[in-house]
């Protein structure tokens, strides 16, 4: 009966469940043979899964050049009054080291 | 004479040694580091302010094999971390985390399917943005997640914090760590997307 419900799982696999066990691969867990199976079945027929999975290495990759980059962040800058106080604070902190 | 003045003196040979001259190559980029992380301009402003005096008591550890910028940056690093705890402490992240994991995944229907078409991967003309543009896109997008997920991922992503870390600072299971990651990319993914890499509104599905 076991095996049974395993075909079941793996027939009936939809997109939100494919791509959770897709995310659960991605962090190492270690998957069951249905899921894994499931999930190939799934996206072997499924464009959307395919791309989405494309998708989602292609966003692995730029993550990781981004994390490279420690300078990457939003456009912006620091308010004056902001940096006025902070130079304030360094000048005062000199003065008190010397 | 203070104990690490020479010390100091031997850094400042490599590192310009005027805190002001940090704060105006650097401050800005140091800023919006902060900002990305913590999500409120005083938060960030205190973060920077807190590294930069950081940084002048700790001038005798730049050996100058990293740039000036990347020490601070590491320094400031430390600082935000810092005020993740903090914040974290003073308001725990549960109440921001059920508007995060309460709601099933917006990428789907209610039947589990995609909602819409996921276009191919090769961007159209209007996406062929080079990967500076696409790297500038994707942090506009991670500046835009809610708070609670912008957090996680940054401290798990970005800054490469191992997962028990992460945990520690944010005081969250390693699940829910995880459906948030993958929440975060499936926002990030369709943000991008809406950015240039463009999907179609057919119903999603097998095809």
């Amino acid at each position: 009966m076991r095996w049974l419900r395993v075909i079941w799982y793996v027939l009936t696999l939809r997109c939100e469940e494919a791509d959770r066990v897709r995310s659960y691969a991605r962090k190492g867990e270690q998957l069951r043979p249905g899921s894994r199976v499931g999930e190939w079945l799934h996206s072997s027929l499924c464009s959307n899964c395919r791309r989405a999975r494309k998708r989602l290495r292609e966003l692995d990759r730029l993550v990781a050049e981004l994390r490279q980059d420690p300078d990457a962040a939003p456009a912006g800058a620091m308010p004056p009054d902001a940096r006025a106080r902070i130079l304030d604070a360094i000048q005062k902190t000199r003065e008190n080291d010397e | 004479m203070h104990a690490t003045d020479t010390t100091r003196r031997q850094g400042a040979q490599i590192a310009p040694a005027d805190p002001g001259v940090w704060l105006d190559e650097h401050g800005d980029v140091m800023y919006r580091y902060a900002l990305l992380r913590l999500g409120a301009e005083d938060q960030a402003e205190d973060a920077v302010q807190e590294a930069l005096l950081a940084a002048i008591g700790a001038l005798n550890t730049f050996d100058g094999r990293s740039s000036i910028r990347t020490w601070l940056i590491g320094i400031l690093r430390h600082k935000v971390l810092d005020q993740l705890r903090r914040r974290r402490r003073e308001h725990p992240i549960a109440e921001d985390l059920a508007g995060v994991l309460d709601h099933r995944d917006e990428a789907f229907r209610a039947d589990g399917q995609w909602k819409g078409r996921i276009s191919p991967s090769e961007p159209g003309p209007e996406g062929r943005a080079d990967r500076a543009e696409l790297r500038r896109a994707l942090v506009r997008r991670i500046a835009q997640l809610p708070e609670a997920m912008r957090e996680t991922f940054c401290l798990r992503e970005l800054d490469g914090l191992d997962s028990q870390s992460v945990c520690e600072i944010l005081g969250i299971t390693p699940t829910n760590l995880w459906t948030i990651i993958h929440r975060a990319k499936l926002r990030l993914r369709e943000g991008l997307e809406e950015d240039g890499f463009g999907r179609g509104t057919e119903p999603g599905g097998r095809s």
